[in-house]
């Protein structure tokens, strides 16, 4: 008897965590975005969520990553960048990044929505590859993590 | 008598539980990227494999220090080889709450033996390593018949 409520409530605790997996905040869109190779530094950094996220307990970083051998008109530009991007991700998330080449950015929502955050430059970006990353409490107060790589090249 | 019986039972389960789980973090093969800068293990979920179930390829990535490598879903492509060359691209997702772990969905259609091919970029590192198999499912043929094991 205890045993077979056990297993119901050992049940019901599982289907409340598919249920929630399935409802956390992913990245939708972004600008720029994923991929992209951008002839001037944008000013700002728009990530658009699936859901809301707090940003307020929530942490956004980018990093001007050391991949300067990186041609990003190659074929395989991007799964090389995201290799190097994979890198500063899981230094970043434990918590022991160098912070060489870390971009201070400003962190705001969107005017109107928590789906979208802004993120505000301190200063335009010289040419190189960038990756964005954050570490997210989305309203649903599960923690995401994520990242988008874009580069800024040379204006002609 | 019936004290003694309860009492064992459970050291029982648990030394059974402790093989099982012994067996299952086995039935995996380790590769490196770079100069042994990150670990990539890949397994089946789940082995035994059987023909038409919905079968799981595991990537558990860390780097030397042991820490879990994330992101890697952008960065990796897996392919299931199949039996007479056939090929199937899968996607490796993450698992929320589990850093470092990717998972990737197939579902086999004959008997015969499969193996993982992981191919892209870990870090700085380019990485295309094929896994057999037969050394992560420790069976072979690697997938099997299930009316081997059916009973009406």
């Amino acid at each position: 008897m205890i045993a077979a409520l056990l297993r119901r409530g050992i049940l019901v605790l599982l289907a409340g965590v598919v249920a929630t997996a399935a409802a956390h905040a992913v990245l939708a869109t972004s600008s720029p975005e994923a991929g992209a190779v951008v002839s001037e530094s944008p000013a700002e950094v728009h990530l658009t969520f699936t859901e809301g996220v707090e940003v307020d307990f929530s942490d956004f970083w980018l990093v001007r990553m050391d991949a300067a051998d990186v041609d990003p008109y190659a074929d395989d530009a991007q799964m090389r960048l995201n290799g190097r991007a994979s890198a500063y991700l899981s230094a970043y998330l434990s918590g022991s990044p160098s912070g060489e080449g870390e971009v201070p950015v400003e962190a705001a929502w969107a005017e109107g929505t928590k789906s979208e955050v802004v993120l505000s430059l301190s200063e335009p970006l010289a040419p190189g590859h960038y990756v964005v990353m954050w570490r997210a409490l989305s309203v649903d107060t599960h923690g995401v993590n994520g990242h988008v790589v874009f580069t800024v090249v040379e204006g002609e | 008598m019936f004290t003694k019986t309860t009492g064992v039972a459970p050291k029982r389960l648990a030394v059974l539980l402790l093989f099982s789980l012994g067996a299952a973090a086995l039935a995996h093969v380790t590769k490196t990227a770079g100069d042994g800068d990150y670990e990539l293990v890949v397994g089946f979920i789940g082995a035994p494999l059987y023909v038409d179930e919905i079968e799981q390829v595991e990537l558990i990535a860390r780097d030397s220090s042991g820490e879990a490598v994330v992101g890697l879903e952008s960065s990796l492509r897996a392919q299931i080889l199949g039996p007479d060359g056939a090929v199937l691209e899968v996607t490796l997702r993450t698992v929320h709450g589990t850093p470092g772990l990717y998972l990737a969905d197939f579902r086999p259609t004959q008997v015969g033996n499969y193996d993982v091919r992981l191919y892209g970029f870990v870090g700085e590192f380019e990485f295309d390593e094929v896994y057999s198999g037969v050394a992560i499912s420790h069976s072979d043929p690697v997938v099997s018949d299930p009316e081997t094991i059916s009973i009406p």
